[in-house]
């Protein structure tokens, strides 16, 4: 990387935005910190003013505010140009159960899923008509495979992994890196539940070595931490009878 | 769930914000709205669990407030050095990121995975604690949520007695969620160190008085498992910190895409299994320490070295197998300089040895006197000793090291403790009640307890 440009990180104030943020910023990085708390994106900022002798920009901008979306994205154009976008806003229902209420079920469909669809088809379409510039989401692990302890979150998280492999098709030989970006369990305050398995947690800075690393060497699916790949692989060959035995 | 010395284990139910008002909201049950349950028993905060008992364990039945994640940096003057963070800011990150520019931290513990709110609760003490304190002189404001008075500024000159019961107040005024610390400027990142090895203990204590006014740093590593005249040989080990004209602070920011630094070398993956901490394996360890070669005079090495030598093994903890240890820390006061604390040093190495409780770590250190409400530091010698858990023998014996330090007029660093009485615990601290009092203003029904404050039945106040 190091092109010219300003990376947009979409849903700044997630921990594992925070980390990617901060694994960016140490390389030298612009930043455009972009999510819907602006007293949060602040923050943010500030810590990585302190940290690394440079502010980035903050930017509110609401996923829910479903009919923004273009208009948001033509004011942040004044802060171009870029040179890719990383998006880490997502929702996870509570509870192990999965069988989230109507109003959580709706809303996680729409937080990782349609918002977030049409939010980064506006960036493609940016990085498409600019030739150049890398779009990378973080989907999940958990959209690898159906399980019953967060089958609705995993549900979202495949239909994104659908949409960023058809993204990526069709951006194929226009000069646009798309990345699916899928970690494991990672302690955020997100995943507080899994504290009884601290072993699982991988730590938000290892996620974000992996989406840099990946970046870097123009991988299109990343595992973080990779040893994932090889756990998910076994896991997708497993018939379903024996899926539905894998504990967590 | 344990502190760090893996014993006493609890479990409890654990709330991790991701910011500060997400904190306060938590910890604050009259702030929650409809939409958030409340805590009605409160939050105790916790940082990194560095500390060794139960001063960051909630009481039974209530939940914890893990800062790991309020762990920004919200401004820095470089005129003044004066840092202001988040309360989740370990002193790791502050050196990651300030060592590059010319700042260290004004004091250390002997470990950087302290958050800045646990060092301040903990009022943290470092090898130059004989010259300069802990670290409530370079506190200059805490923000804390209370209970009574809602989210609070407080220093050395605001809200004065709020500032004077939480720093060394192991988190009961409230969750500490804001600390400005004004850092130390640095011409060199490395240190100046000096070995001086005193074959006995009084020359120990004869080489602390020979060399500490030259140096700002100082500590000891006392060999505890011999006896008769060799009784307390160690080696005393002084710093300062290198000066160095061509570092300049500014714009040695690393721009490298390094691994974030893990000064681990490894990490211990489980708990030893029992004995592996042979008192035969110790004598050889103490013994090879003792007479490993060492320059006569100054050389410099890196900072982490000095200051962190456990560092360099993630986990070290676990070494003292599934059972865990005690760390007893106790300090000797030696006001008058009459020999006092040196007679009580050597009483309690004594009374070790006489029942072979050698430890593999023992740390000798002067220090001067704390004015928080609640002190540990007085001026005199601290002592700190790793003392494996093996069961109620060690409780029985470690409560007869309590009358030792009892009778020396010492008392025990609460941070280390997992096992003090109340009893000891209002002999040896005389100031409790005056510093509950003010707990109490702030915190009247004792919202969000440790383990640590029922034992000691710090609430009876």
């Amino acid at each position: 990387m190091n092109r010219p440009g300003s990376i947009v990180v979409f849903g700044a104030t997630s921990g594992i935005a925070k980390a990617v943020s901060r694994a960016w910023a140490r390389r030298g990085e612009s930043l455009v910190l972009v999510g819907r708390d602006e007293a949060a994106l602040r923050d943010e900022a500030a810590d990585l003013a302190v940290r690394f002798g440079k502010e980035p920009a903050v930017f509110r901008w609401d996923l829910l505010e479903r009919d923004a979306h273009a208009r948001r994205f033509e004011a942040l154009l004044a802060l171009g140009p870029f040179q890719g976008f990383f998006l880490a806003s997502g929702t996870m229902p509570p509870g192990r159960e999965g069988a989230a209420s109507a109003e959580l079920t709706r809303l996680t469909f729409d937080l990782n899923l349609t918002e977030t669809v049409i939010v980064t088809n506006l960036f493609a379409d940016h990085f498409r008509a600019q030739g150049s510039g890398f779009i990378s989401v973080l989907s999940s692990v958990a959209g690898d495979r159906g399980r019953a302890g967060n089958r609705t979150y995993g549900a979202s998280k495949a239909g994104l992994t659908a949409y960023l492999e058809g993204l990526r098709a069709s951006l194929h030989g226009t000069g646009v890196l798309v990345q699916t970006v899928k970690p494991g369990p990672t302690r955020t305050p997100m995943t507080r539940e899994y504290e009884g398995l601290p072993f699982l947690l991988a730590s938000p800075e290892a996620v974000a070595r992996a989406v840099t690393r990946g970046l870097d060497k123009g991988k299109t699916t990343v595992y973080a931490p990779g040893y994932w790949r090889f756990v998910m692989g076994i896991i997708r060959l497993l018939p379903e009878f024996l899926a539905r035995k894998v504990p967590g | 769930m344990s502190g760090w010395g893996r014993t006493p284990v609890v479990s409890a139910r654990g709330v991790f914000p991701a910011t500060v008002s997400e904190g306060i909201k938590a910890s604050l049950p009259a702030t929650a709205g409809p939409a958030e349950p409340a805590e009605p028993e409160g939050l105790l905060g916790r940082g990194l669990g560095r500390s060794y008992g139960d001063a960051s364990l909630p009481a039974a039945g209530t939940g914890f407030l893990d800062t790991r994640f309020l762990d920004r940096f919200i401004a820095f003057d470089p005129v003044t050095g004066i840092l202001e963070a988040e309360a989740g800011v370990s002193l790791h990150s502050v050196l990651e990121v300030m060592v590059p520019r010319g700042y260290f931290l004004p004091v250390t513990p002997g470990t950087r995975w302290v958050t800045l709110g646990g060092a301040v609760a903990s009022n943290v003490h470092g090898k130059n604690h004989h010259h300069c304190g802990s670290i409530e002189h370079f506190i200059t404001a805490l923000e804390v949520a209370t209970p009574a008075c809602g989210v609070m500024r407080c220093g050395p000159q605001e809200n004065r007695a709020l500032f004077q019961a939480t720093v060394g107040g192991y988190g009961l005024t409230g969750l500490i969620t804001r600390v400005s610390l004004r850092l130390k400027p640095i011409t060199s990142p490395r240190i100046r160190t000096r070995a001086v090895r005193a074959p006995t203990l009084s020359a120990l204590f004869e080489a602390f008085r020979m060399h500490d006014a030259g140096y700002e740093y100082s500590v000891a590593w006392i060999d505890t498992l011999t006896q008769g005249k060799a009784l307390g040989r160690g080696v005393l080990m002084l710093g300062d910190h290198a000066s160095d004209p061509e570092f300049s602070g500014e714009a040695r920011i690393p721009r490298n895409e390094k691994k974030p630094s893990d000064p681990a070398l490894f990490h211990v993956p489980f708990p030893a299994p029992a004995g592996l901490l042979q008192p035969w394996a110790l004598r050889l360890f103490n013994a090879a320490y003792y007479h490993l070669p060492r320059p006569a005079g100054e050389k410099t090495a890196a900072y982490g070295g000095f200051f962190y030598p456990l560092d360099v093994i993630g986990g070290w903890n676990k070494l003292y197998g599934s059972r865990g240890f005690f760390q007893y820390q106790c300090v000797i006061p030696d006001d008058t300089g009459s020999g006092r604390g040196e007679a009580g040093v050597e009483a309690c190495l004594n009374y070790l040895t006489r029942h072979g409780m050698g430890s593999f770590l023992a740390v000798l250190k002067r220090c001067g006197d704390d004015s928080v409400l609640l002190p540990f530091c007085k001026r005199g010698y601290t002592l700190a000793l790793d003392i494996p858990h093996r069961g109620a023998e060690t409780l029985r014996r470690l409560d007869e090291l309590d009358r030792i330090v009892l009778d020396y007029g010492g008392r025990v660093y609460l941070t280390k403790d997992a096992r003090l009485s109340k009893e000891t615990f209002r002999a040896m601290y005389p100031e409790w009640e005056t510093w509950m009092k003010t707990v109490t203003r702030f915190n009247p029904d004792g919202l969000g307890r440790s383990r640590m404050s029922e034992r000691l039945g710090l609430w009876e106040a």
